[in-house]
């Protein structure tokens, strides 16, 4: 019953229907709503495929090589360390080791390097028998040298091996798409990466923050504390209000975006429980970390905070997705990123490759989200007591005392 | 199971700032009413008794169930603070019944004391308004109702009739009469009227002390025979107020009446009949408190 009120009572704000109308606003910017436009279809023979990326050390080392010689001869590097671009001008010293490693990697003289960098002589060639794990190692030490989050870096070296796929490979990928994905599961992850990362990591903690202050706003703390309802109940209750009024409109958008294919995918098998998969799995908990993060700090600090402090997650988590936009599936992440639609048949090899990944990442975020639910019980309680926040009103009321 | 409060030896602490000093009380069923000047610690006295402030020492049980029970001690109390609203686009009812609900009182008790507790309050017919909407006395009576919902033994009512105008004033104590019937009901105001109507026990506060616990008639006693009247030209009063503790004047022409309290009968006065302002007072008075007339709450005419 009292999880009744408590939707109502989110259902029936304003704050709730602008969050609404910015999550519908955001997917149709993204098209989510036009999937029938961007069909799954069978490769034909003779066509383009796209490309893939794929460690080929013939490839990747003259590309890197030439990369790294351009900024070093400008001596300005392009990394993203933290997510956001950032441009890195090197000491004399630090020049002068990356000055040592090009002379490994092509053979030359490192006086030589120093001396020609300045005319920005054509690019250097690999030298003969340079091994490509050597290669690797020589080009996370310039890595380091940048600080971390350049294009050297072990991970993002296979960057510079982009090769054309086959159509066999297409043809793969499709039947992939239709055999594991059932064609509906790749709209609905595709919905799920841009409903994710644009809306569900950010906007459910101003519900939160918002629906946390009502009591105080509406001077109505002390009659809740001295009510009978137990701290655990109380908040328990309200969280799952808040998830489950965040996730209401997200059921509907997903089966309406995902609804569009179902009518002209004839023939095929589609996995009609497919967005309900993807909401529950891939967006319930970033609903839950943005709620609980919201709840918790407000509870803390009695202040919107929450809301400056998801935001700054959200914000580094965004930027960070700069360089794995197509996709991204780490620990950490609070919106994984795996942006390939139908045009790229879901990339779904990929996707089943790092499942594991994210099936950690996701469990770990609504782990923690569970363990800050569990805390905002402990401080609610503590305020309502007086033994912690409350006294902070107090002190200042006293004089009414 | 007991039906008393019981506080020994309560000590309340800000930071450093001491705000109860070994306070002992012992309150049975009936009206207690604590009198006090603003910031005395009337306030502090009952969200400690509410749970909703942890005091440094002491004991306080309630109806036999000590304090830091929290859970159980919720069960049995209903609080009215002195500052409070409700979601202001609920109605009456709504804001009734989601309370309700965190008292855990199921659907047919819900609807079953809600309609007797608005009866009682008189405001059965603006169920369906607005809180927003509702007059300060209105607040108030739907602040009371919610606070008996879980029929509460204990019913911890802070500065209630403040900023209410008189008739809502008389109408609030005279309910708060009829719910004493059969409860403890604690009233704390620093508006001596409220207490002359309808206390029979009470504790005065001062500066976090009790300086008086006893019943009202034994308060009166005690200032039979220091409260006095006199009338002087008003060009003695700045002299008579640097001298005497005045409890109210009324001017009249040149003339000026006084009503003082003292010790000895002074040349030109005539005892009178104290009041339980009079009594009050003296009691502040006692406690080192000179100039009280300049409180506004405590100027009365006569």
């Amino acid at each position: 019953m009292l999880f009744l009120r408590e939707i109502k009572k989110i259902v029936k704000s304003i704050p709730y229907w602008i969050f609404v109308a910015a999550i519908v606003t955001a997917l149709f910017s993204q098209g989510v709503f036009r999937f029938h436009e961007d069909l799954l279809q069978e490769p034909q023979p003779g066509g383009s495929y796209g490309f893939k990326q794929e460690e080929i050390p013939e490839m990747i080392m003259p590309a890197a090589l030439s990369g790294l010689w351009m900024e070093f001869c400008e001596n300005n590097y392009t990394t993203y360390p933290i997510g956001f671009v950032k441009h890195v001008k090197l000491s004399e010293d630090d020049r002068g080791k990356v000055a040592e490693i090009l002379s490994e990697i092509t053979g030359e003289q490192k006086d030589t390097i120093l001396g020609e960098s300045g005319s920005e002589k054509s690019n250097p060639a690999v030298r003969d028998g340079m091994d490509y794990s050597r290669f690797k190692e020589r080009m996370a030490l310039v890595d380091d040298l940048l600080g971390g989050g350049s294009s050297y870096a072990p991970d993002s070296l296979a960057g510079y091996g982009t090769v054309p796929l086959t159509y066999e490979e297409a043809k793969e990928r499709y039947e992939l798409a239709v055999s594991s994905d059932r064609v509906t599961g790749g709209y609905a992850r595709l919905f799920s990466d841009y409903a994710g990362v644009m809306v569900l990591s950010i906007l459910p903690v101003f519900l939160a923050v918002i629906l946390c202050m009502k009591d105080r706003r509406a001077k109505m703390e002390a009659l809740i504390y001295t009510k009978k309802i137990s701290a655990a109940r109380m908040i328990l209750i309200r969280f799952l209000a808040l998830v489950v009024a965040v996730m209401i409109p997200v059921f509907i958008l997903s089966y309406v975006s995902n609804m569009m294919v179902w009518g002209v995918s004839k023939g095929m098998q589609l996995d009609y429980l497919a967005p309900l998969k993807y909401d529950l799995g891939w967006l319930l908990p970033s609903v839950m970390i943005s709620t609980a993060v919201g709840m918790f700090l407000t509870e803390l600090t009695g202040s919107p905070a929450a809301a400056a402090v998801q935001g700054l997650w959200w914000m580094f988590d965004v930027n960070l997705g700069i360089k794995t936009v197509s996709s991204g599936y780490s620990l950490f992440r609070l919106s994984p990123r795996h942006n390939a639609g139908a045009d790229s048949w879901f990339r779904t090899e990929d996707y089943l490759d790092h499942f594991q990944d994210l099936l950690q990442n996701r469990l770990l975020i609504a782990g923690i989200s569970l363990v800050l639910v569990l805390l905002t019980i402990l401080i609610y309680e503590a305020k309502r007591r007086g033994k912690f926040g409350g006294n902070i009103r107090n002190r200042k009321n006293k004089s009414q005392a | 199971m007991n039906h008393s409060i019981e506080i020994k030896n309560l000590n309340k602490f800000y930071g450093k700032k001491q705000a109860l000093y070994d306070v002992n009380l012992s309150i049975h069923p009936g009206m207690f009413g604590l009198l006090g000047r603003n910031g005395a610690g009337k306030t502090t006295l009952m969200k400690t008794l509410a749970t909703l402030l942890q005091k440094r020492d002491g004991e306080i049980m309630v109806c036999g169930v000590p304090i830091e029970n929290a859970r159980d001690i919720r069960k049995i109390i209903g609080y009215l603070p002195q500052e409070f609203s409700m979601y202001p686009t609920m109605n009456v009812g709504e804001a009734m019944d989601y309370l309700a609900i965190l008292s855990g009182l199921s659907k047919t008790e819900r609807k079953e004391r809600i309609d007797v507790l608005l009866k009682k309050v008189n405001l059965t017919e603006h169920r369906k308004k607005k809180v927003k909407a509702l007059s300060g006395g209105m607040k108030r009576r739907l602040g009371i109702a919610q606070a008996l919902l879980n029929d509460p033994k204990v019913l911890i009512v802070d500065e209630p009739t403040a900023g209410l105008d008189p008739e809502e004033r008389v109408r609030f104590r005279n309910l708060l009469s009829e719910l004493a019937e059969d409860k403890i009901v604690i009233l704390s105001t620093h508006i001596v009227g409220d207490i002359e109507a309808v206390c029979e026990d009470i504790a005065i506060i001062n500066e976090g002390r009790v300086i008086y616990n006893g019943t009202v008639d034994a308060l009166l006693q005690a200032a039979e025979g220091r409260v006095f009247t006199m009338t002087a030209v008003r060009e003695e009063l700045p002299r008579l107020k640097g001298q005497l503790s005045i409890t109210s004047m009324h001017t009249q022409g040149n003339l000026v009446h006084i009503r003082f309290i003292a010790d000895d009968l002074l040349s030109g006065a005539e005892v009178c009949e104290p009041n339980i302002e009079d009594a009050y007072m003296l009691y502040l008075h006692s406690s080192g408190l000179r100039d009280i007339l300049t409180e506004d709450e405590m100027g009365g005419v006569w």
